[in-house]
């Protein structure tokens, strides 16, 4: 292979899943960046077809341990969607809850991986440490609302199953008030000058575009996005195959991309906060401090909606038909924009399924945000971004 | 006393397991030392005492395998952690044929590819799990690592596992624990016997190793 380049080619760490960066430089900046996901194919859409809609929705689930509660309230939106039903008022609030703390998990998860690049060397352990057992306090509000840590079985169509006991839920009240408490020390310790290490200057002064496309702050809003705008391709039609190493590239990666319009678009905290908070952000160092400010803003919300959310009133709606038809959930997932689509046939079995994650939007932003950067720190982008590979790699092209 | 070194890898799942892999971190520390593509920067499949591998195995992807095989070479002891990797778990539904590498078909646990040592079905597993599996492997305590040696050796098991070997020939004492572990809430109790919903059951073997009765079936047969 001839490369007129110098070539830095990594399998990455700390990402959720498994994938490489390639590099090409001049020896001081990056000139060509190539995301390069590895994961095995397991085709969840194909792996629905001919289900029934419950098996679905836990199915699609076990998409990703990171994002699991994501997946499942947007496959039960599309269902909902499809079947023409309207959960509970209370069902869909604790739904919404149920949605942010897994948001919470997987924000802190990430902070816990990027805690390296982002923080001094001898304040990392510590770090991790505080972090871990944030998590842990964040796992069990999961548990008390969502039935389990990982993959919440009461995420159901129609609203939510077993609801939580009151003692539980007080719990995870309580819970929640000591989470806040460490959220705001979190804020503080990582958005605190005197503890970040010389990456982040260099990570101010880049430009980080400004394409955002988000659906809703908090849940996910189908009418606030077009969806004929979305748009999937394969790695080797987005990139023009100028060389051995573009089709070297195409050839070995297990993801698609999703393009907005046409165009590369951000999905994801700073996309959100940019568009429905009117967040200033302009380096690449604020897609970091977009998570860390929607941490807080989500635990603000949480408190307030355990005070709304009522579990003795009914939190699924009575009778569901499963019938012929046609729907769409889109939900803000922690990553970013997740859309499901579904098709039903005469029996109310799946006939169709797509899945569009936030990663398939963020991989061309990765790659283009790389371009121009100090080599030193190109390792960082991608990691920033938060990619999710288990997500990305279970996609199919869109006709 | 010396730490374990211990390895963990992902050939290709949800990452749930993953992450309970990380969170068994804190508890382990006292007895190994954990190694993880989550922590630190540099990763590499290296010798040491025991690997955990998550994620089924995709027998299509050439990449995959030559991993798990060098896993193995590298690995005193295999430990095949969550259900995708000890059963195939959900992975078993897969039928291929999804851009953008439709030939990614057959998924299998790693049991089918490697020799497995130790199997902890779960989707995911608690991450005490981990953490007594070791401490039982230190201390070589025979009769608690039976049951992980056993699922090591199985390749297939699930809610209609449970029903044909324990409930429908009456063995069932009406515990309750299969309900407790089912991750999806397939299962219920009727008239304290078990109650399959059939379309719910991800086969991830988790309510089979639970019981009482079943577990002891598999130890029996396997050990």
């Amino acid at each position: 292979m001839n490369i007129p380049f110098k070539a830095y080619g990594k399998e990455l760490v700390r990402i959720a899943g498994e994938a490489e960066f390639l590099a090409l430089h001049d020896g001081d900046k990056v000139v060509k960046a190539y995301f390069i996901s590895r994961a095995p194919v397991r085709g969840f859409e194909s792996l629905v077809i001919g289900k029934n809609p419950i098996f679905v929705v836990e199915a699609v689930m076990r998409i990703c341990g990171v994002c699991h509660a994501a997946h499942g309230i947007a496959s039960a939106e599309a269902f909902e969607h499809a079947l023409g039903l309207l959960p509970s008022r209370h069902g869909l609030l604790l739904r919404e809850a149920i949605g942010l703390v897994n948001r919470l998990q997987s924000h802190i998860l990430h902070t816990i991986l990027i805690s390296q690049d982002i923080l001094r060397p001898e304040l990392q352990g510590k770090m991790v440490r505080m972090l871990l057992s944030l998590l842990e306090k964040v796992n069990s509000i999961m548990l008390k609302l969502g039935s389990a840590v990982t993959h919440p079985p009461a995420i159901v169509i129609g609203g939510i199953s077993r609801p939580p006991t009151e003692a539980s839920f007080k719990e995870a009240q309580r819970i929640l008030v000591e989470v806040a408490k460490s959220v705001s020390e979190l804020r503080d310790s990582v958005l605190n000058e005197d503890n970040m290490n010389e990456h982040i200057k260099v990570l101010k002064k880049i430009r980080a575009p400004e394409n955002f496309i988000a659906s809703h702050l908090f849940y996910g809003d189908r009418y606030n996005i077009s969806l004929d705008k979305v748009t999937v391709k394969h790695y080797s039609e987005y990139k023009p195959m100028e060389d051995d190493v573009d089709r070297e590239v195409a050839k070995k990666t297990t993801t698609l991309i999703a393009l907005y319009d046409g165009k590369k678009v951000e999905v994801g905290p700073r996309a959100r906060l940019s568009i429905y908070r009117r967040f200033n952000a302009k380096s690449l160092f604020d897609v970091q401090v977009a998570r860390i400010k929607e941490i807080e803003l989500i635990t603000f919300r949480l408190s307030e909606l355990m005070d709304i959310i009522d579990i003795s009133a009914p939190l699924r709606s009575g009778q569901i038909v499963f019938r012929e038809g046609e729907g769409v959930g889109v939900y803000e997932a922690p990553r970013g924009l997740l859309i499901h689509k579904v098709a039903l046939d005469n029996e109310g079995r799946v006939r169709k399924y797509r899945i569009i994650t936030p990663t398939m939007f963020n991989v061309p932003i990765i790659e283009s945000t790389s371009l121009g950067v100090p080599i030193s720190i190109v390792e960082v982008i991608p990691r920033l971004y938060d990619p999710c590979i288990p997500c990305t790699t279970h996609l199919i092209k869109l006709k | 006393m010396t730490k374990l070194k211990v390895l963990h890898v992902d050939i290709g799942g949800c990452e749930g397991c993953a992450v309970t892999f990380l969170r068994a971190i804190p508890l382990i520390e006292s007895i190994a030392c954990a190694k993880t593509r989550y922590i630190g920067n540099d990763f590499k499949i290296e010798d040491c005492d025991i690997a955990f591998v998550t994620g089924s195995i995709c027998i299509n992807d050439v990449h995959a395998l030559e991993l798990l095989k060098n896993i193995r070479s590298k690995a005193k002891v295999v430990v095949a952690l969550g259900s995708c990797a000890a059963l195939g778990g959900i992975t078993r539904f897969c039928r291929g044929g999804q851009e953008p590498k439709p030939d990614h078909r057959v998924f299998q646990p790693l049991s089918s590819v490697i020799d497995v040592d130790f199997a902890i079905p779960g989707c995911p597993p608690p991450p005490q799990v981990v953490n007594a599996l070791l401490i039982a492997y230190v201390k070589n305590v025979e009769f608690q690592l039976r049951l992980f040696k056993a699922v090591a050796k199985v390749k297939r098991l699930s809610g209609f596992d449970l029903l044909d070997d324990v409930v429908l020939p009456g063995l069932c004492v009406g515990c309750g624990a299969c309900v407790l572990s089912c991750p999806t809430g397939a299962l219920r109790l009727i008239d304290r016997r078990p109650e399959l919903i059939v379309e719910k059951c991800i086969r991830c073997g988790t309510c089979y190793v639970r019981c009482p009765r079943a577990s002891q079936i598999l130890v029996r047969r396997f050990t």
